[in-house]
């Protein structure tokens, strides 16, 4: 499985990147912003994408919207302190399949990761 | 996108969304915004309220805030219903329905009678318990043979119902365990009551999913259908039996009717229904009706042979043929009529005393008992072979040939089963045969079930009275106003300075028999607690199995009863605690016998009155809870962080932790235990009773859960507080402590806001009154007492003091909906009435810190001065 | 209108959060004070802006610093270090972040979290803010939380307010 993690904190990439490699990340790439997480994930094609909403340069929301223009279907899930209920709508509705809410434990981020992907398999394949 | 095209892109998602499709759910709810931003006018359209919940409920699914998603998702579906009926109705013709997607949905849904769908589904619920009962019976090897006619009998039933019903593959589910009952003989082997228990759980499956919706497609039934034909090794008597009814069996076949006197003639012809669509409602009561007074007169019939005189039997019989015959005739079910009518013309005879009731009229009425019971089992859609018109010509012609007393036409019973061989004899044959031939049902030849045991039954089946649970909360409710009325007469100064005796002395008279009133009343939505310990004993049994562990069940006081909303409260977290029991408490065969313990391990539940509640408490004698590793696990899992040395935590207080969110739910996954709900659900819904729960154990000995449960929802333990000059009921639950605050203790932040220092915590004060839009109280915080208020869930504000004025006393309260007339107050759930008479609302705490939270963004009295 | 109880509470509630979910680190506070601001070895600041505007300042010493970033991070941290300085700046991310979803106004947002040590330090907090201060013990490290808010929700709507 490749991950692409997206946050403008090296801490908080260090600790989801913690979370993940246990799940079977065999490739991890990580960005900084939404604009170079564009550029990475052209050439990297993630399986998996986890993506902070507050960044400079470019947000994780306006990363969400291009990354679903060029037509990728790749389950991207909003890692965000953002909870309220018009951002989580307004985030769905940009095209992620899930959100985490910081803080977060590990289970509680693993859990949202498995359920993700579980999801997204079972609609390919009924797709 | 006009109003009916969102609404029926809306129901379509909502039929098909899950609870964790986050997409879906927001696109449900822009169809919901958009209805409700439709209907905004100058008048309150009737289905706004119900958009706004719905959209609510989708916001709480969306926000992952609801506690229990999948509930949440149904209560979305049913309001998502009720919106669709409130704006079809406005839109003139009704929306399209979704039945047209579903392949093997129930007809009467389609044709939009989800009324007897939902009757069948409740009775099902039951039904499914009792055969689970009979076949537990069976499996212990008592009365087998009984027990096993009464399963062949049970599954009957549901198939012909299913049938009615067009639930087609879990006819042939159950058509397919009638034949392995068929097959098994008086010693049936474990598997096929494994492959039977396998059935139940599978109707349950499916009924649950046709509660959510009534199109839901079946569970896969494959696996469970081969299972249940590679069974039997021997014959199988009924293997010739179709897999489903052919179509002319079908209640809904459009097929003519063709009256037995047209058809008398034409050998071979059989005997078939029409039903009008609009009757199919109608049908499947008149098939319950309709059994059941056959049941009856079958009972009566047995007495009458030894009492053939016995006026009020015949009675019985002559009322139950009478009542199929009206409902028969008004659904035009030809066949049914012609042969109620003669047996009636038989009975009206005897009853006028012109006819002395023979043996053989006896038998000829049973024989058309039979008859009828197995036309009932054709319009139910039972696959039972078909019955020659010539036949049933035949015995009306025979009946009504013994009524007017000609008996040597009599037919012969040839078999008493009605439901395989049995064939009454063709017309030909009649004459010649001789009526008093020997049958299973000669008179006389049933001593086995002497008629007072009998008549008792039919008595004890008379005694229980179904009720709609809203009429009987109405009652409940009015008895309580009578209540509150009598206290309000009783305490009135002017009738307290009444000196005479006698009035004095009929006013306590009446207020014994209010209070009494009040007590029957209250038991009548109790129910005991057995049917859930039932089920815990079933449960133990199949984890026992696929554990391999020998676990013995045992219950005590399962006539404990309780009202009927809690035993249903406590179904799941029971399941959940009885599983955990099984799997993690209970140590495996050898590891006991290596601790000196009987191999066998010991599941107890046991219910008891204690102290005005009721304790249910699972107990197991496995290895009990270890302390370190709770507390290890805890610590570990990130959801626990100790604050003073480990040695100072008290065992309760470790074993408390096994509740947290997240304690459970990551741990290995096992197929019996691990399902992904933690104990923390079991805490919520029990706390959500106004129950408590609690552990005790002993490392090597054993554990026991054990649950406090009100035995009343309709009674709430709460502290009495005043906050000015009115009083409130706070619900002892929701209180952590109380204190009176030293002046260190509280302190002034940003010169207004007060706060109050609690063992390290910093929590918010608020003004009791102001939080209920009483205004500020003068009295100053220094001389108020802080009630230390929590509620579940986390969250702002989920802890918080309430400042009040003076708290009088703790005692117990009956809740009082505050009716119509007072519709929704935020942070008040009900009322009360005191002991003096008074009356008080009973707090929301929730509700009261949401305000205390919303009145913080507006600035208050003082801040504007 | 500053901060009001409700918005104490909030950081309270956040940061108890925080600290137990990502530093799985036991929290206890102590009373809140007003104050001027004072200075701090090293001090995450996120400011917010709609419907409450102003900023909310942590607060720590060398040691403190380094054990919650070693915490947060799961291996050992030296203080100076630019990844010590990110994760103070994500600590208090979440915790800002954390509490403003618990705050009474329904628009508030946050900017990206900034790390300055004292010598950088310029004035945060919007004039007329009254600043609130707390300070709470993690584990061994203590951290003091300052507090400049001022709430836009339009008083007019209070009847009391004329």
């Amino acid at each position: 499985m490749r991950v692409l993690i997206i946050d403008d904190s090296k801490t908080m990439r260090s600790i989801v990147k913690s979370v993940i490699e246990p799940l079977g990340a065999t490739a991890i790439e990580e960005a900084g912003d939404g604009k170079e997480a564009l550029e990475r994930a052209a050439a990297f094609r993630p399986d998996l994408v986890l993506v902070d909403w507050n960044m400079p340069i470019m947000s994780g929301l306006e990363f969400v919207v291009a990354f679903r223009a060029t037509g990728s279907k790749t389950p991207v899930i909003m890692v965000t302190t953002e909870a309220e209920k018009p951002r989580v709508i307004e985030a769905i509705k940009a095209g992620v399949n899930n959100y985490a809410i910081k803080p977060f434990t590990p289970a509680g981020l693993t859990q949202i990761i498995e359920s993700t992907l579980a999801k997204a398999r079972s609609g390919a394949r009924a797709a | 996108m006009r109003a009916d095209s969102i609404l029926d892109v809306l129901s379509k998602k909502v039929v098909l969304v899950e609870e964790d499709d986050l997409t879906l759910l927001v696109e449900i709810h822009d169809h919901l915004a958009q209805l409700r931003s439709g209907l905004d006018g100058p008048t309150a359209h009737p289905a706004l309220e119900a958009l706004a919940h719905a959209e609510s409920l989708t916001e709480k699914l969306i926000q992952r805030s609801a506690d229990d998603a999948a509930a949440t998702l149904r209560d979305l579906r049913t309001r998502v219903d009720a919106i669709q009926r409130a704006l079809g109705a406005a839109a003139g013709p009704a929306p399209a329905t979704l039945s047209s997607q579903a392949s093997d949905g129930p007809a009467v849904a389609q044709a939009d009678h989800t009324g007897l769908l939902s009757t069948w589904l409740a009775d099902c619920t039951h039904a499914l318990n009792a055969l689970e009962e009979t076949l537990l019976a069976i499996e212990s090897g008592v009365e087998v043979e009984s027990h096993l006619t009464e399963t062949r009998r049970k599954l009957h039933t549901l198939k012909g119902e299913c049938g009615v019903l067009s639930l087609h593959t879990a006819q042939s589910v159950l058509h397919q365990a009638e034949s392995a009952v068929d097959c098994a003989g008086s010693a049936p082997p474990g598997e096929t009551t494994d492959a039977l228990l396998a059935v139940v759980d599978w109707m349950r499956a499916y009924a649950d999913r046709l509660g959510e919706a009534a199109n839901a497609a079946p569970p896969d039934p494959d696996a469970l259908l081969a299972r249940l034909r590679t069974i039997p090794a021997g014959a199988r008597p009924f293997a010739q039996a179709p897999e489903r009814p052919p179509e002319s069996h079908s209640a809904n076949a459009p097929e003519d009717a063709p009256q037995p006197t047209e058809a008398s003639g034409r050998q071979g012809a059989h005997v078939s229904f029409t039903v009008d669509p609009s009757m199919v409602d109608t049908l499947g009561e008149f098939l319950g009706e309709a059994r059941e007074h056959l049941s009856r007169a079958e009972q009566a019939l047995l007495e009458l042979e030894q009492q053939p005189g016995e006026q009020e039997l015949l009675n019985t019989v002559f009322r139950a043929f009478h009542t199929i015959k009206g409902v028969a005739g008004f659904m035009n079910l030809g066949p049914v009529v012609s042969l109620a009518h003669s047996v009636e013309f038989l009975l009206d005879a005897a009853r006028a005393g012109k006819l002395a009731l023979q043996p053989e009229h006896l038998s000829v009425v049973l024989q058309g008992r039979d008859l009828m019971d197995h036309m009932l089992s054709m319009m139910a859609g039972d696959a039972v072979p078909p019955i020659e018109i010539a036949t049933l010509n035949a015995l009306v012609a025979a009946i009504e040939s013994l009524a007017s007393g000609t008996p040597s036409t009599v037919p012969v019973p040839v078999s008493r089963d009605t439901h395989s061989d049995m064939t009454p004899p063709p017309p030909e044959s009649a004459g010649d045969e001789s009526p008093t031939m020997p049958t299973a049902r000669q008179p006389g030849a049933s001593p086995s079930s002497p008629p007072t045991v009998a008549r008792q039954d039919v008595r004890r089946a008379d005694q229980t009275v179904k009720v709609s649970t809203s009429r009987m909360d109405a009652l409940v409710d009015m008895v309580g106003e009578l209540v509150i009325g009598y206290q309000m007469i009783a305490q009135d100064p002017a009738i307290q300075t009444i000196a005479e005796q006698r009035s004095q002395r009929n006013l306590a008279m009446v207020g014994k028999i209010i209070r009494d009133l009040q007590e029957v009343s209250m038991s009548l939505r109790m129910v005991p607690i057995k049917g859930a310990f039932q089920r815990m004993a079933r449960l133990v049994r199949d984890v026992s199995a696929k554990t391999g562990k020998r676990i013995e069940f045992r219950s005590e006081g399962d006539d404990v009863e309780l009202d009927r909303n809690v035993v249903e409260e406590i179904a799941d977290p029971l399941v959940h605690m009885v599983r955990n029991a099984c799997d993690h408490g209970v140590e495996a065969a050898d590891q006991r016998r290596a601790a000196g313990k009987p191999e066998s391990g010991r599941i107890t539940l046991r219910a008891f009155h204690s102290g005005g509640c009721i304790v249910v408490e699972i107990e197991d004698d496995g290895r009990g809870l270890s302390r370190d590793r709770i507390l290890a696990k805890a610590i570990e899992k990130g959801i626990y962080a100790p604050d003073r040395p480990i040695a100072e935590i008290s065992d309760a207080e470790v074993f408390d932790l096994v509740f947290l969110p997240g304690f459970s739910t990551a741990e290995k996954v096992t197929d019996i235990s691990g399902r992904g709900v933690g104990m923390d659900v079991v805490r919520r819904n029990i706390e959500a009773l106004r129950g408590k729960v609690e552990i005790r154990s002993t490392l090597g000995k054993g554990t026991v859960f054990s649950m406090r449960l009100p035995l009343t929802m309709a009674i709430i333990d709460g502290m009495v507080v005043r906050v000015g000059c009115e009083r409130f009921v706070i619900p002892t639950l929701s209180i952590e402590r109380t204190i009176i605050p030293k002046p260190q203790d509280l302190h002034t932040v940003a010169g207004y806001a007060e706060m109050a220092l609690v063992r390290g915590d910093l929590l918010p004060i608020d003004d009791l009154a102001a939080c209920l839009g009483r205004g500020q109280t003068a009295t100053p915080a220094q001389s108020r007492v802080l009630v230390i208020v929590e509620t579940k869930g986390g969250g702002a504000g989920s802890r918080a003091c309430l400042a009040v004025d003076e708290i009088i006393g703790q005692q117990q309260v009956v809740i009082k909906s505050l009716g119509d007339a007072a519709p929704h107050v935020p942070g008040v759930s009900g009322g009360a009435i005191l002991g003096d008479g008074r009356v008080a609302l009973i707090l929301d705490i929730a509700g009261v810190l949401r305000g205390a939270i919303a009145a913080a963004g507006q600035p208050s009295k003082e801040i504007a001065q | 209108m500053a901060a009001t109880h409700h918005h104490i509470q909030a950081i309270v509630d956040a940061t108890r959060s925080v600290c137990e979910m990502m530093l799985r680190l036991p929290v206890s506070f102590t009373s809140p004070r007003l104050t001027s601001t004072q200075s701090h070895d090293v001090q995450g600041i996120v400011g917010l802006s709609g419907d409450a505007t102003g900023s909310v300042t942590i607060g720590l010493d060398r040691a403190s610093a380094e054990a919650l970033a070693t915490a947060l991070v799961g291996a050992p941290i030296k203080c100076g270090s630019s990844h010590c300085d990110d994760a103070i700046g994500e600590l208090t991310n979440l915790i800002v972040g954390a509490a403003k979803t618990r705050f009474p106004e329904p628009d508030v947002r946050i900017g990206c979290p900034r790390v300055e040590s004292p010598s950088t330090r310029s004035n945060g907090s919007p004039d007329g803010a009254q600043v609130t201060a707390f300070s709470c013990s993690i584990g061994d490290a203590t951290m003091h939380i300052e507090v400049a808010l001022r709430s836009l929700k339009p008083l007019a709507a209070d009847p009391h307010a004329a």
